[in-house]
């Protein structure tokens, strides 16, 4: 299964431009999408998921063109926006129900089974008649995901899905991510660098509605390729205007003050080179430091 | 996957707190409506569904905003997006929206109609009619309210899916004050000239009514009866229109909204739906430009008839050049015929045709022969043979007269003439374009007033006078029952008042009556009643009427006789109790007070037709005058005429004073007080009477008793039979 963009543009209404060109593609297995906010992420998802038309350019999933056959492409999609409500005056099973229903799934046992199956990975299997409205911002999240992932579709898409989850369900929905991804898509969209690090195998970083980066995950990082670095200094000193560095991390520690920045020349003379990750090549894409780049 | 999008919809709209709050608002607007019908006596069961539209105005915009609100919560909560990404079509979504929306709609249209359902079903219980009577009713309610119901919840939601906050509520208010605003009929003019002449602004106004006020409002020309069934289909073709509206603007929402383009099967779907919905809201428009064609077809075919030989009568154009012109109304009044018997042998087992064999004694009260004489026979009926004493006779029609060519009358002598004859009952009035008049023959029952001119007659035929705008709008349906003289042609009235019988030296055409013998074959057994006098058993199948009288007005309808006094009321059979007695008490009264002995009134509850069945019509069996009688109206110049000299014609200004007088006195006697300032409203502009003269003949009355109170009232009749009264007489006889 592969996702082809080719040239596409949205311009909203009143000019503004969420994607430039952006041509992509994306095979079966993870796919990670981190960008700023406003970056596009969230317009590319919608057109995939057939909500959004572009202004120019084409997009073809599995061999299905859009939006003209966006019915074949909604029959294999699990969709998560970012920002959504659910039907509150329905239950949890209700809810997942309809939507199993609205998927096809008609077989009555096959999708009271699905939806049993599924509450119980999101761990709502406990209150599967309660209604949706007197449900935590965390437990409609891991609804929402559930919802998703109804019909087991090959094209998951997910916007953010780990916003508001604590730290075991987010680990929770990163191991079941992983379980479910062979032989589907699962774009992931987020600005948390280490959800795309537990699982995605590529990726793309959409700045400014273009593609500044695709590839695999050791490709982001090489952005950060000498131009890391570590320092440890007096906490008095004024980390937010080190002259030529982009500041990644900085914490306290032992009396002292760790930092981790880019920079292609350390203002600080105690600092040390240090191995680059993901979120530095981030950080080096988004900061234009990227390794290699004119300054 | 559609029949899911429904379920899901209903459970969700019903647990909605405003689900069950409109539909208890809606059963509670149908309790006001119910309660405003009973504080206007409603009467009938048409009568509750009637005045259910105007609380059905409120209902519709209840169920339209919360069908706009309920349609498209998740763009409420912001869940649109989900929704939208599931494999469903836009066709499959919105029809799907649209019908789980139903439920509630359905159930606040029936809390709205079950008030009445109950009320209806009161009036017709103990009423004799069919189950099936009542079922029409029900299901018409139902379907006049529901229809309504439907159509506004399908506005509500296409605004509902397309508007959000303050917008969609501007709109829903919008839409409901812009239908509301054109159920006032009073923004439109009454024409004032000749209708013909505004016959287009005439239609488009029946048009903007009928799409307008349709779904709220009954139609103008709707009846207060279930009984007309002749305007069951243009009803159910304008509840048709509505539904199909409703479907049609569903559609259109799904091919529109473009969210999910539709593809396959949906496609196919909506475009059927919206192909369906279009032919069926261009038949039921089709509909109401045929029947509004149909209608003003027929009234222009009137109208030119009646120009080719009256020219003036309807509009301004002189008679064409090659009309036969009738004979003058000074011929006819002056015209030495009399008819001394009549024996009618009618048929109305085929309505609304109606089929005549006349026998008449044709009576040449002249000094010189009469040949071919002339007698009016309405023009609707033809012809189809004559004969005098056997002899075959040549029966030339010139528009509402025939002339029996061949036959030859001496002075003194008299002949017997056979006439067969056939026609449509139906008459058609511009005012609704639709059959009109007073007269029906229909499978229930049949209206045969003499002013239809449904018999032979040797003096000028009563004819309805439609340009009189100010009659149809006082009596609200198209022709004054009033006085003969509102039905005449005002040219002929004019004339005729001019050949008074001293002046012209004949017999006054209006005392000329008759001995009727009428055989009447129908289909059911509905009593027959007649201004001639009553039938042997009124209910049988073939009756047979006899008796004397200027004009002849038959009745027949489900009807119940009951005795007031000397009188007899035929009213319908769901009336009880003293419904309807009151004018028949009022003229029995009348009678006794003014000393007037050998009168029997016969009332009838006016057939269901394009009126009131509380309207009801008495017929002075004695002198054979009819008159229409609202219990508000029966003191009218027009009734007291008919008291006073036993035919309903202008009387003198002395009828009017005492017309005017006569009911303060009653009002004195009964009530305990009377109102001088009405009575000078009513005198103001009579010459030779003041408010002064009333006054003292209101004391006089009340210093005097009642055996005065008659005597004088007896002497004034007595005048009366010889001449019209003046205000001196008046004046005179209360010693003023």
């Amino acid at each position: 299964m592969e996702i082809h963009l080719k040239d596409v543009t949205k311009v909203y209404r009143r000019g503004a431009k969420a994607l430039d060109g952006v041509t992509l593609d994306i095979q079966s297995g993870v796919f990670g999408l981190l960008g700023p906010n406003g970056a596009g992420k969230s317009t590319m998802m919608k057109m995939i998921a057939t909500l959004v038309v572009p202004t120019s350019g084409q997009i073809s999933v599995d061999n299905y063109t859009l939006p003209a056959q966006q019915n074949e492409v909604r029959r294999m999609l699990g969709y998560l926006p970012q920002e959504y409500g659910l039907f509150n005056n329905l239950t949890a099973y209700e809810l997942m129900d309809y939507i199993a229903l609205m998927k096809g799934i008609g077989n009555d046992k096959q999708r009271r089974d699905d939806i049993n199956r599924l509450l119980d990975w999101v761990g709502l299997n406990d209150v599967i008649h309660h209604r949706v409205g007197s449900f935590s911002g965390g437990m409609k999240q891991r609804l929402a995901i559930a919802q998703a992932l109804l019909g087991s579709p090959r094209l998951l898409i997910l916007d953010e899905p780990t916003a508001g989850l604590d730290p075991e369900e987010r680990l929770r929905f990163r191991n079941l991510i992983n379980r479910i991804s062979v032989d589907r898509i699962v774009i992931l969209s987020t600005h948390i660098v280490s959800d795309v690090a537990a699982g995605c195998q590529r990726l793309a970083v959409l700045n400014h509605g273009r593609i500044m980066l695709e590839g695999e995950l050791d490709a982001l990082k090489r952005c950060a390729d000498g131009i890391t670095w570590e320092a440890q200094v007096d906490p008095g000193i004024d980390t937010e205007h080190l002259p030529g560095a982009v500041m990644v991390s900085s914490q306290r520690r032992d009396g002292s003050l760790y930092l981790r920045f880019l920079a292609k020349e350390p203002p600080i003379s105690s600092a040390v080179p240090a191995l680059p990750d993901l979120e530095d090549g981030y950080m080096a894409l988004i900061s234009g430091m990227r390794a290699g780049a004119a300054s | 996957m559609i029949k899911h999008i429904v379920s899901y919809q209903w459970l969700r709209t019903r647990r909605w707190w405003l689900c069950p709050a409109v539909i208890a608002v809606c059963a509670l607007m149908g309790i006001f409506s119910i309660m405003s019908a009973q504080s206007q006596q409603a009467m009938t069961g048409m009568d509750f569904i009637y005045e259910s539209s105007t609380f059905l105005t409120v209902a519709m915009f209840i169920i339209s905003a919360a069908a706009a609100l309920a349609i498209n919560r998740e763009a409420d909560e912001d869940s649109a997006d989900i929704l939208w990404a599931l494999p469903i079509d836009n066709v499959s979504m919105i029809f799907g929206k649209f019908l789980g929306l139903m439920p509630m709609v359905l159930f606040a249209a029936a809390a709205y109609w079950l008030p009445h359902a109950v009320m209806i079903t009161a009036k017709w219980a103990g009423s004799g009619l069919s189950i099936w009577y009542l079922a029409g009713e029900l299901g018409f309610a139902a379907l006049m309210q529901g229809a309504g119901m439907i159509s506004a919840a399908a506005a509500g939601s296409f605004l509902g899916l397309i508007l959000r906050g303050f917008w969609l509520y501007g709109a829903v208010i919008a839409l409901w004050v812009g239908t509301f605003a054109s159920t006032i009929t009073s923004i439109w003019p009454l024409y004032e000239s000749a209708p013909e002449e505004h016959i287009y602004e005439i239609m488009f106004r029946q048009l903007i009514d009928w799409i307008l006020n349709g779904p709220m409002m009954m139609p103008n020309q709707m009846p207060r009866d279930l009984y007309t069934a002749a305007l069951y289909p243009g009803m159910l073709w304008q509840r048709v229109f509505y539904i199909a509206l409703a479907l049609f603007i569903a559609a259109l929402a799904a091919v529109l909204i473009r969210r999910h383009r539709a593809a396959g099967r949906a496609r196919m779907v909506s475009r059927t739906a919206l192909s369906v919905s279009l032919v069926l809201v261009i038949c039921a428009t089709a509909v109401f430009f045929y029947e509004q064609g149909y209608g003003y077809k027929k009234y222009r075919d009137e109208m030119t008839f009646y120009d080719e030989y009256y020219g003036h009568f309807y509009s301004n154009k002189q008679p064409s050049a090659n009309a036969v012109e009738l004979p003058s109304a000074d011929y006819l009044a002056e015209m030495p015929l009399y008819i001394d018997s009549y024996d009618l042998d009618v048929d109305v087992t085929k309505p609304p045709v109606l089929s005549v064999k006349a026998g008449l004694n044709l009576r040449n009260i002249g000094d010189d022969t009469i040949k071919n004489p002339l007698i009016t026979l309405w023009h609707g009926f033809d012809v189809t043979s004559a004969s005098a004493d056997g002899k075959k006779l040549t029966a030339r029609r010139v528009g509402d007269g025939v002339y029996l060519e061949g036959l030859s009358l001496n002075a003194g002598t008299s002949a017997h003439i056979a006439m067969e004859y056939t026609g449509s009952a139906e008459w058609w009035g511009i005012y609704y374009l639709h059959p009109r008049l007073n007269a029906l023959a229909d499978k229930y029952g049949f209206m045969l007033p003499a002013d239809y001119g449904w018999y032979p007659l040797t003096t000028p035929l009563p004819l309805m006078k439609t340009t009189d705008l100010a009659s149809f709008e006082e009596n609200g349906w198209g022709v004054s029952l009033t006085g003969v003289s509102q039905i005449v042609p005002s040219s002929l009235i004019n004339e005729m008042s001019e050949k008074s019988p001293e002046t012209s030296g004949n017999v006054d055409p209006w005392q000329r009556q008759s001995y009727f013998t009428v055989t009447v074959h129908k289909d059911n057994a509905s009593p027959v009643v007649s201004s001639i006098g009553e039938a042997q058993n009124p209910y049988e199948e073939d009756v047979r009427i006899a008796g004397k009288g200027h004009y002849l007005t038959l009745t027949c309808w489900p009807l119940e006789r009951i005795d007031v006094d000397s009188s007899v009321l035929y009213r319908p059979l769901e009336y009880k109790g003293d419904e309807g007695k009151y004018p028949v008490t009022v003229m029995n009264d009348t009678w006794k007070w003014f000393g007037i002995s050998g009168r029997k009134a016969v009332g009838v509850i006016m057939p269901p037709y394009n009126g009131d069945r509380s309207m009801p019509e008495l017929v002075d069996g004695a002198q054979g005058f009819y008159m229409a009688a609202r219990e508000a109206r029966g003191y009218e110049p027009d009734f007291f005429y008919g008291v006073m000299t036993g035919r309903a014609e202008n009387g003198g200004a002395g009828e009017y004073i005492l017309s005017v007088i006569y009911p303060q006195w009653r009002k004195w006697k009964y009530n305990g007080s009377y109102d001088l300032q009405e009575i000078e409203g009513y005198i103001k502009d009579v010459d030779g009477f003041s408010i002064s003269d009333a006054d003292k003949i209101m004391k006089w009355f009340t210093s005097h008793d009642d055996a005065a109170a008659q005597a004088t009232l007896h002497e004034l009749y007595m005048k009366a039979q010889k001449q019209p009264l003046s205000a001196e007489d008046i004046k005179e006889a209360f010693g003023s």
